[in-house]
């Protein structure tokens, strides 16, 4: 009895989300690739063919070989393990960034929703956050704490916290009014059980959605920044100062210029791909 | 309707001076002392004090920003600019025509390849030209827009040697790169926006109606269908000027052109902080100002809109008289 009940539970949203998802070739393959990007980062050290900072001045500007895959840099760098390490950098600060926006942002929206009467002064806040445009923000943040990985991670994060405040009030908003809270609270659950088992985990969707779009978005934002010369600076091989430092050759030599975006691209894009998959997958009343 | 655009534009003030208090805070806060960055390790105590004094920089934080926020509000004036001395309000006005300039062919070359597009999209849905249109368009979203300028500078001046890969003054060509630039990114978004409001619309009753009568294909879809989509793609609009701006800084830096954008990150750059608030500050304003037209717009577009206004104020003067 006890099994089954276990049974039915497992076949909650989430079951049926992951379900509906499968069967969504395109989502699946970009959650393939994130994984295969994933692994790799974590394993840059034994699947990097050089190291990211061997200078070789001996083969300097050399074009994509069997050797180096990707060709070597000015100082003689191999590009493509300096693309490999710069995963590391760029899915890191992607993440933690889209962490810190969601932690930061999900509180406040969620308190926003819960509380009224803090409803109004929170929501004016974000307004007034959101009258600036996400990427001067985060110039802003990044030119009044310095330059840096950490720095760059908070910049990115605060200044996008505002749409994952907006999603989480709304979210709540909707699912504080339906039935089965109602029901939950009506059967003698306590508040603090309707809101973790029953409010959070049903508002939640939106925000996963939004997330998994914008990491690929913080990513974008980071490269810009460091592309900027602000946030991440060389000789870090972050995508975004790889681009930074292969602009300066850009009429010479293209593989500097090429690789480090092609990277950015495909995780955006398979990122993109994948949250709107997810969307589709969790809410199957918004597919047309 | 005049009351709603008016306490609109009241709603503006809070939210503006709210802007000034943020990034000014985060200006003032910035580590190191302003006069010895700008004059240099080796400026004397005399120099730093007198930098100070003129900039009035001795103060503390709350009268440096009541005075900022008072000279702005009343006189327009953002102060003077650490590393030129101009005033900052002169140094964008200088370059705004240029900004203004890329943000219009952006957005008029993205507006009209993402409609089309869009429109083309949601009519043939799930044809080959559907998913060739919105693959495409998820492609120009996901495509880092600094890197797009790069390849275009390499395929289109330095391979092709077609147009110039900076902007030259009075040279119209060399701004075809930096408007495909940052158009691409608006355009893909706006596709995908008018795809689905095209898509929500298209299975309505009227729709059926409209065919029933012997309505011209054409009509249908620009009349009945298009015009009813429209509220989305144009909140769409609004709310991508804003990111439109943020790319104009990324574009203006790769194609120098002397915009507001341009002299936003040299000011980064060059810590001079004063410029970096008044850029900031001038474009938050611009795009605020933009949602709020945007917002007026609605009810041009939107009879139903425009009755709410009046419903609301009929109804109150009924209950008015009702009560009396």
């Amino acid at each position: 009895m006890a099994e089954k009940l276990k049974k039915e539970r497992s076949n909650s949203l989430w079951a049926e989300a992951w379900r509906r998802l499968r069967k969504n070739r395109m989502a699946m393959t970009a959650l393939a690739v994130m994984l295969l990007l994933i692994l790799v980062a974590l394993l840059a050290p034994w699947v990097a063919p050089y190291d990211y900072d061997a200078n070789d001045l001996n083969n300097t500007f050399v074009y994509p070989c069997l050797a180096h895959p990707f060709g070597t840099d000015n100082l003689g760098r191999d590009i493509l393990s300096r693309v490999i390490y710069g995963s590391r950098i760029s899915l890191q600060v992607g993440m933690i960034a889209v962490g810190i926006a969601v932690l930061v942002g999900g509180t406040l929206g969620a308190v926003s929703a819960f509380y009224p009467k803090v409803d109004n002064i929170i929501m004016r806040f974000m307004d007034i956050f959101m009258a600036i445009p996400s990427l001067l923000m985060a110039m802003a943040i990044t030119a009044a704490l310095g330059n840096g990985t950490r720095n760059l991670m908070i910049a990115v994060g605060l200044s996008s916290m505002p749409q994952y405040a907006r999603i989480m009030r709304a979210s709540v908003l909707t699912v504080k009014d339906q039935e089965f809270v109602e029901a939950a609270g009506s059967i003698g659950a306590s508040n603090g059980r309707i809101i973790i088992r029953h409010i959070l985990p049903n508002a939640f969707a939106p925000l996963l959605v939004q997330a998994t779009l914008g990491v690929g978005n913080a990513i974008m934002s980071a490269a810009t920044l460091s592309f900027l010369g602000m946030g991440i600076t060389p000789p870090t091989p972050e995508w975004g100062s790889l681009l930074s430092t292969g602009r300066n050759f850009v009429r010479e030599f293209w593989p500097m210029t090429i690789f480090p975006g092609l990277a950015i691209m495909l995780v955006v894009y398979a990122l993109n791909i994948l949250g709107d998959g997810l969307r589709d997958a969790l809410d199957p009343k918004l597919k047309n | 309707m005049i009351k709603y655009a008016v306490k609109r534009l009241l709603w503006m003030i809070p939210i503006l001076l709210g802007v000034v208090i943020i990034v000014f805070t985060l200006m003032y806060v910035t580590p190191g002392d302003t006069a010895t960055i700008m004059l240099g390790d080796s400026a004397t105590p005399e120099s730093k004090a007198a930098f100070n004094e003129e900039y009035g920089l001795n103060e503390p934080y709350i009268v440096q920003l009541g005075n900022y926020i008072k000279n702005l509000f009343f006189h327009l004036d953002m102060g003077k600019s650490y590393r030129t001395g101009q005033p900052v309000m002169d140094e964008i006005l200088t370059r705004l025509p240029n900004t203004l300039k890329l943000a219009s062919l952006a957005m008029v070359l993205a507006v009209i390849i993402g409609v089309v597009t869009g429109i083309i999209s949601a009519v043939k849905q799930y044809t080959l030209a559907d998913n060739i249109a919105t693959g495409v368009a998820l492609f120009g979203v996901s495509m880092p827009p600094f890197w797009l300028g790069l390849l275009l500078i390499l395929a289109f001046s330095v391979k092709l040697d077609m147009v110039p890969s900076v902007v030259v003054k009075g040279q119209w060509n060399s701004w075809i790169l930096p408007t495909i630039t940052l158009g691409t990114a608006v355009a893909g978004i706006i596709m995908r926006m008018t795809r689905s409001s095209m898509l929500d619309v298209i299975r309505q009753d009227y729709i059926r109606t409209a065919r029933a009568k012997g309505q011209k294909e054409i009509t249908v879809i620009l009349k009945h269908e298009f015009r009813n989509a429209l509220i989305p793609i144009i909140t769409v609009i609004g709310v991508q000027f804003g990111s439109l701006m943020a790319g104009a800084v990324l574009c203006e830096n790769i194609f120098s052109i002397n915009g507001i954008g341009k002299f936003l990150v040299e000011s980064i750059n060059k810590k001079d902080f004063n410029s970096v608030l008044g850029a900031v500050v001038f474009i938050a304003t611009l795009c605020t100002v933009i949602n709020l037209l945007v917002d007026i717009l609605y009810s041009f577009i939107d009879p139903r809109i425009k009755s709410t206004y009046k419903g609301k104020k009929q109804k109150k003067q009924k209950e008015g008289t009702a009560n009396g």
